[in-house]
């Protein structure tokens, strides 16, 4: 059931962003802030 | 890949917060590290989150597989995921 509900939230988001410009690829960064 | 008990995270505009109960630390993420902690969270694999990046994000598969691993090492190696 839980998964049946991502699935279909990640299909719906697939719908939602098709034809919009993809947003260019940037190395994910992680920080230690421990400032 | 699972989230260790002792962490703790908050999404942002920009991305993530990210507590590490046990050892006090906190590390911050950018909205592509948030994305991806944010399928990790739904208990997806490295290679389902690889293919929603490369669906999402204009790059070439080789570098985003890269950073993608690179990143969760990154995760691992700080204790915030285990394998």
């Amino acid at each position: 059931m839980e998964k049946e509900q991502s699935e279909i939230s990640e299909a719906k988001s697939a719908v939602a962003n098709k034809g919009k410009a993809k947003k260019k690829w940037q190395k994910p960064k992680l920080e230690d802030v421990s400032k | 890949m699972n989230f260790t008990k002792h962490t703790k995270i908050r999404k942002e505009r920009f991305g993530a917060v990210v507590f590490d109960t046990l050892t006090e630390k906190i590390f911050v993420t950018d909205e592509i590290g948030g994305e991806i902690l944010r399928l990790i969270e739904k208990g997806k694999d490295l290679t389902h989150i690889i293919s929603v990046l490369c669906d999402n994000y204009d790059g070439d598969r080789q570098t985003i597989e890269k950073d993608v691993i690179e990143f969760t090492n990154q995760l691992k190696s700080n204790s915030i995921v285990r394998a």
